[in-house]
């Protein structure tokens, strides 16, 4: 599934205790998305490429990942430079590049991608099976982890519907043009992916119900603190120090 | 004494479309009742009524001599119930196989030491021992009918509410379906159009028609 393309590895952070991921990861995103300075943004993000080179995630998918995030930065670099104001360091015409709006596009380039590491390599390395686990066990509300979960287990549902449903358009002879005949089936694509995809939920609530659902997410398995978890919290705790001290 | 009695049952979906008209419904302690009838009439929504997971119009429906009206009557009925569903897909939630089928067990409070213990019994029965650490939606559909079917026998049921539970599957599966269905002591109602599987399994028959039940 996509949405788990990095999960299957068999790296050290891919053994890692999820648990472990998450508190290491939360603190470390907090941080780096309200670092003002750029030295601390840089070391986050050295620290967010050895993270990815200990997942061994690296490769197409990655760069493909980064660049979806990075195409947001292209806004941001032809937008800001021109708008904050500060000292100018590049005039065409009417337009003043200032050197503050571009050391911002810079920090924010820097963090989001640090970010986007992050993610990939404590969470991408994770299933979403385990994260779901690991929520539970860190005692965020049941319901919350549910629906996270619900989230996950019908998006590939609903995904294989409108799949289904796709080849049945093509099966049908139907081809996409720029007609009102177009419009209106696509319209009906949509309504129908809305009611098939409430009426499978009407149906999987009733058969929670009869499973004695309350709204928790009870656990059969679960997951134990290993040494490597604990080296692990040691060194992204001091790396968290370290970024925030800086 | 009986188990499952409908009297009077009138149920319409929205937009008018009438499902039943007075239809009535005995089935017996231990009885092994199998519904057939033509697609569209009804089996599946019988079965939804009876668990009050759809409701009814007007009409009475008693389990175990007791008339279920309230949503804790019907709540306390499914502690006692076991319901496997028409599509594996509106069943299976849990992110393991073994998680999947100790759900009921886990929900009601049971230990997981036991839980555990339940769920390695049931996937020896069923041969699916080797699925449990498996993500339930990743099996095929013979696979999944069989977790389901686990699921729904886990905490063990005194009444069994099978929606076409031999659609879509081999006669391998059947015959591992059939094999522990035939050893069931409580009371069970088969919605089907497979007729040699309900001539295997049970003990009385009805079709539904024209919105009833009738006894064939």
């Amino acid at each position: 599934m996509r949405l788990e393309a990095f999960s299957n590895g068999n790296s050290i952070l891919h053994k890692l205790d999820p648990r472990v991921k998450i508190l290491a990861y939360l603190p470390l995103i907090t941080l780096t998305a309200l670092s003002t300075e750029l030295r601390q943004a840089s070391l986050s993000f050295a620290a967010g490429t050895i993270t990815i080179y200990l997942a061994k995630v690296y490769g197409c998918l990655l760069v493909q990942r980064l660049a979806v995030v990075n195409v947001f930065m292209v806004f941001l670099w032809l937008t800001l430079p021109l708008s904050i104001p500060g000292e100018t360091v590049w005039t065409a015409g009417s337009l003043r590049i200032s050197r503050e709006g571009l050391a911002l596009s810079l920090l924010i380039t820097i963090k989001t991608n640090a970010i986007a590491l992050y993610t990939v390599s404590l969470l991408g390395t994770t299933t979403i099976t385990a994260l779901s686990h690991a929520l539970q066990h860190l005692r965020v509300p049941g319901r919350l982890v549910t629906v996270f979960y619900f989230f996950y287990r019908y998006i590939g549902v609903i995904t294989d519907e409108y799949e289904k449903m796709l080849r049945m358009l093509q099966a049908r002879g139907f081809r996409s043009t720029t007609s009102i005949h177009t419009v209106r089936v696509y319209a009906y694509f949509i309504g129908m992916l809305f009611v098939k995809s409430y009426e499978r939920s009407e149906r999987a609530y009733s058969a929670l119900l009869m499973r004695g659902f309350t709204g928790g997410f009870p656990l059969l398995a679960h997951f134990t603190f290993q040494r490597r978890d604990l080296v692990f919290a040691c060194f992204m705790t001091s790396l968290f120090l370290t970024i925030m001290l800086l | 004494m009986t188990c499952i009695k409908a009297d009077n049952l009138n149920f319409s979906y929205p937009g008018d479309v009438e499902v039943f008209h007075n239809l009535n419904l005995s089935v017996g302690n231990g009885e092994k009742a199998g519904i057939t009838g033509p697609n569209g009439t009804g089996k599946s929504t019988l079965l939804l009524l009876l668990m009050g997971l759809l409701k009814q119009e007007s009409g009475n429906i008693s389990l175990w001599g007791e008339s279920v009206e309230t949503s804790d009557d019907f709540r306390k009925a499914r502690l006692r119930t076991g319901f496997l569903f028409q599509d594996p897909d509106d069943q299976l939630f849990c992110p393991t196989v073994e998680e999947d089928i100790a759900f009921t067990l886990l929900n009601r409070g049971v230990s997981r030491a036991k839980a555990r213990e339940k769920v390695d019994k049931l996937c020896e029965t069923f041969c699916i021992g080797h699925l449990k650490k498996r993500v339930p939606f990743h099996l095929s559909w013979g696979q999944k009918r069989l977790v389901s079917l686990a699921g729904a026998l886990v905490a063990e049921p005194e009444l069994l509410l099978l929606d076409e539970p031999t659609a879509g599957v081999d006669d391998r599966v059947i015959e591992t379906i059939l094999a522990y269905l035939e050893g069931f002591s409580g009371t069970m109602l088969i919605s089907s159009h497979d007729k040699d599987f309900l001539d295997h399994i049970c003990t009385s028959r009805y079709v539904l028609t024209n919105k009833r039940l009738e006894e064939c």
